[in-house]
């Protein structure tokens, strides 16, 4: 039995990852979009995010146990570590990816005179220690720190409310067919917690297609507020900046707080926290089903390493940010995991299935998620 | 060279079989001899000669018997009246042996309700340090033992640390049996179960794990039953020395195990389902699992009106973040962050900081640590003398360090705070306390970056913590609807009766949970 985690907690960790996306992106980098058609296209996306999990399902309806890695062992043999490290290096470029881009987003804008090794270090440190900590360590802090977002989000978005001028969300002028297309990709590629689901669905217990229905619709809704913001309040400008959200945070305004920008900080923090955290484990947790003889500590060592490495590398040049952030949120990388590689798996399962005598040297290779 | 490495290997490994062997031979009971004389020199022997062991020896006709005991701890009207008038009452002759007086003691003295036989030294040794007295005849190679029990002890009072408003004025005391009656007398049903075990290889005190058979999780108790009996320490003087053994995790800022002074606490947490232990010589007892949310409950929550009740509640985990983050983010905001104030409150901050020598980290660090040596020495000290510290501690931190120019005012209103919110939560102040230390730091050299490491840092090690099955933050984190009655607001008691079990409380399925019966 490795089902460890509830519906709900895995739940809030895709919810919260999904946000810090959503919070740290600006939603016009690379697109030139206008708010509307990402409005539109975000809504569409949905019923596209819906229709390429279809794959996936089947396969975890007849696998029973396990999870796309070890299906692609019982299919591929020995041969499954390809996709097992397909993975695996996937969720540790997300971990560093996020890493990268709160470390970028403290440098620039909060601490622009500090030494952010220091600051690095300690977060990688961080991640680390709630990573080895375990799955049902992190959804349950995910869950505290959710309704911690949540109030945070209202007291940002109450501040916010006499900002907001409807006039800014204009209609789409320039060929809007084309733009609600790129925004429908787009926001596909930065669902990158597709592939968390699909890699943490054996941990979980209970109703898994109410979890991801209910992650999907509230995400949405989620990223249409914030984008529904960021468009009516800082209009055309948004286009311009860095960190859209963090700009209508220092323009919020309670009568307990004179800005809100720290809030958001410390938010972000914790939130970008969850989601490296959760990438650090799955990519643990597919290196130790391809290498079930290697200890824990040698192959959190070596994440720490590669992880530490990377940042320090990418963090020093631009390029190299904008390279790693438009490759994560290629959505031609998610449709890849979460469609292509479980529909190639599901139809060779299906098909050696069908040709063996003996089905149980199909589902029994040795290789299992229960050692974690 | 090598032939020199393999005899000095040998002769290492040889001379630890040999300290094995001879601390077996040392762990080895001694069984009595039929030898009254034999007897004495191997107790004498055991107790080393020690000067309250007492021995008095009586002539029965042709036969010897000896009274063994420990001065101070035999209550000697009970000597009297149990053992001494039957004794010279019995109908003993000449031919009277050994055996009938053995058989008269059996069988005959049923005064006393504590009567069992004794085979080794050691028993005796284990017995008499109980206070009781075993008696031994000469040409039997066992000794009866008999409980007559007459130290002095500390009689029941008010807890002192869980003082309530409402509800019994009980506290435990020292004595162990004395406080397994005050459960016993709370919850007559054959449903609750001692256990007891001795523990420490010296001073071998009693331990009793207590538990409600038909609500206990049959696996938390074989795993505290195993736990109990590997303890490896030589004594046991409290019951915070066993502690350790019933966590989790060694490194954890919070402990999984509770603990109470109050009798009636410990009624409520076993009809719950959970485990108590009680040590003999500690008024305190320990409760095995115990979660996060329960730091914030007393006693006199349940017998208030649940509106009261929730309103406190909430004001108790305000008051635990107030005292966690409060001197933390005051720190944080006003050293890095000062935008976030309004301008009225950074005008006043940067007036008393720019009258003060040191920055905002230093004078928190500062009063904080004057603040714990003030609180430890009114501790320590003997209360008149505590209250003069007291005095002492609020003149110079109050007002005298802002006089001189050492700390600014808005200072000592997040220390006075910071301070009267710690003891509204005073289970949890041991870590509290250091984590205070620890998020000024942090905020004092990160700003709120490092609060908002350190916040999750200490959420994950509080969520990691997960022991007997049961997760220490549940209900809150796995959150469970129905296990909420009785966290942030206290529903009525209408509402709570039924099925209040530690697997309702938590929302959380324990493996091979139910009844020890079931």
């Amino acid at each position: 039995m490795f089902a460890k985690i509830s519906g709900a907690q895995l739940f809030t960790m895709l919810y919260i990852s999904r946000v810090f996306s959503s919070l740290t992106y600006n939603i016009h980098t690379g697109s030139k979009l206008d708010g509307l058609s990402i409005l539109i296209g975000s809504l569409i996306s949905l019923f596209v995010q819906i229709l390429i999990v279809i794959p996936i399902f089947k396969l975890y309806h007849r696998i029973k146990d396990g999870n796309i890695i070890t299906a692609g062992y019982n299919c591929f043999g020995k041969n499954g570590i390809v996709i097992a490290w397909i993975y695996a290096i996937y969720a540790v470029l997300v971990g560093i990816n996020t890493i990268v881009q709160a470390m970028f987003f403290l440098d620039n804008a909060v601490y622009t005179n500090a030494n952010s090794s220091i600051l690095v270090l300690m977060f990688i440190g961080l991640v680390l220690y709630g990573a080895i900590s375990g799955v049902e360590s992190i959804s349950r802090v995910s869950a505290i720190f959710g309704v911690f977002f949540v109030v945070a989000f209202l007291f940002i978005f109450t501040g916010l409310i006499s900002n907001i001028d409807i006039y800014n969300l204009s209609p789409i002028f320039d060929s809007p067919i084309k733009q609600i297309g790129v925004s429908i990709f787009d926001n596909l590629g930065r669902n990158t917690e597709l592939v968390a689901f699909i890699l943490l669905y054996p941990y979980t217990k209970g109703d898994k297609k109410k979890t991801f229905m209910s992650y999907l619709i509230l995400s949405t809704i989620t990223i249409q507020i914030i984008v529904f913001l960021i468009t009516t309040v800082l209009a055309n400008y948004s286009g311009s900046l860095v960190f859209p959200f963090y700009t209508l945070t220092t323009i919020s305004y309670t009568s307990i707080f004179q800005r809100l920008d720290s809030l958001h900080m410390a938010l972000w923090i914790v939130l970008a926290f969850i989601k490296a955290t959760m990438y650090i484990f799955i990519a643990y947790s597919c290196i130790s089903i391809s290498l079930p003889n290697i200890k824990k500590g040698y192959i959190f060592s070596v994440i720490f390493i590669a992880i530490s490495i990377s940042v320090y590398w990418i963090q020093s040049s631009l390029d190299a940010i904008r390279y790693l952030q438009g490759f994560i949120n290629s959505g031609f990388i998610v449709l890849i995991l979460v469609f292509i590689l479980p529909l190639i798996v599901y139809i060779v399962y299906i098909f050696k299935k069908e040709n063996s005598v003996d089905k149980k040297n199909i589902v029994n290779t040795g290789y299992s998620i229960d050692a974690i | 060279m090598l032939k020199y490495i393999k005899s000095k290997m040998s002769a290492i490994k040889n001379s630890n079989i040999e300290d094995i062997q001879q601390e077996e031979v040392f762990e080895t009971p001694v069984n009595l001899r039929s030898s009254l004389k034999d007897n004495m020199v191997l107790l004498r022997e055991k107790f080393d000669n020690s000067g309250d062991f007492l021995s008095r020896e009586l002539k029965i006709y042709n036969n010897t018997i000896n009274i063994i005991g420990i001065e101070g701890m035999i209550n000697f009207t009970m000597l009297s009246d149990l053992l001494m008038g039957p004794l010279m009452s019995a109908d003993f002759s000449e031919k009277t042996t050994p055996e009938d007086i053995y058989s008269y003691l059996e069988t005959k003295m049923i005064t006393s309700m504590d009567l069992t036989d004794v085979y080794t030294t050691d028993d005796i040794f284990t017995f008499s340090m109980s206070g009781f007295i075993i008696i031994l005849i000469d040409g039997i190679a066992k000794g009866v033992c008999l409980g007559a029990q007459g130290f002095n002890f500390r009689s029941i009072s008010e807890p002192s640390s869980e003082v309530n408003i409402r509800g019994s004025r009980e506290g435990f005391t020292e004595p162990l049996r004395i406080n397994m009656t005050m459960v016993r007398r709370r919850i007559k049903s054959p449903k609750l179960k001692f256990e007891l075990f001795n523990v420490g290889s010296k001073s071998k005190t009693s331990v009793c794990m207590m538990y409600m058979t038909d609500t206990v999780s049959k696996k938390m108790v074989r795993e505290i039953r195993h736990k109990i009996r590997h303890i490896d320490i030589d004594v046991v003087l409290e019951s915070g020395y066993i502690q350790p053994f019933l966590e989790g995790k060694p490194f954890s800022i919070f402990s999984e195990v509770g603990t109470t002074e109050r009798p009636d606490t410990v009624c409520a947490k076993i009809n719950e389902g959970r485990v108590a232990i009680l040590v003999d010589g500690t008024p305190f007892a320990l409760i095995v699992p115990y979660l996060f949310s329960e730091n914030f409950q007393s006693f006199d929550d349940y017998c208030h009106r649940p509106y009261y009740t929730s309103f406190m509640r909430i004001i108790k985990y305000i008051s635990f973040a107030f005292t966690i983050l409060l001197p933390g983010l005051y720190v944080a905001i006003g050293s890095f962050h000062p935008e976030l104030f309004p301008h009225s409150i950074l005008f006043n901050i940067a007036t008393s900081q720019e009258a003060t020598p040191f920055p905002l980290v230093i004078e928190a660090l500062l009063i904080h640590f004057i603040y714990e040596v003030m609180r430890e020495a009114g501790l320590r000290l003997p209360r008149p003398v505590g209250h003069a510290v007291s005095i002492v501690g609020a003149l110079v931190i109050g007002d005298a360090a802002v006089t001189a120019g050492l700390i600014g005012a808005p200072m000592v209103m997040v220390v006075a705070v910071t301070a009267i919110s710690s003891f509204v939560v005073p289970s949890i102040y041991e870590p509290v306390s250091i984590l205070r230390f620890g998020f000024i730091i942090v905020g004092g050299t990160f700003g709120l970056y490092g609060i908002g490491i350190a916040v999750a840092a200490l959420l994950i090690n509080i969520c990691s913590l997960s022991e007997y099955g049961v997760i220490y933050t549940a209900p809150i984190s796995p959150f469970s609807f129905k296990a909420m009655k009785d966290v942030f607001v206290r529903f009525s008691w209408k509402k709570m009766n039924k099925n209040v079990n530690i697997k309702n409380l938590t929302g959380v399925d324990m493996q091979n949970s139910g009844g020890e019966n079931s």
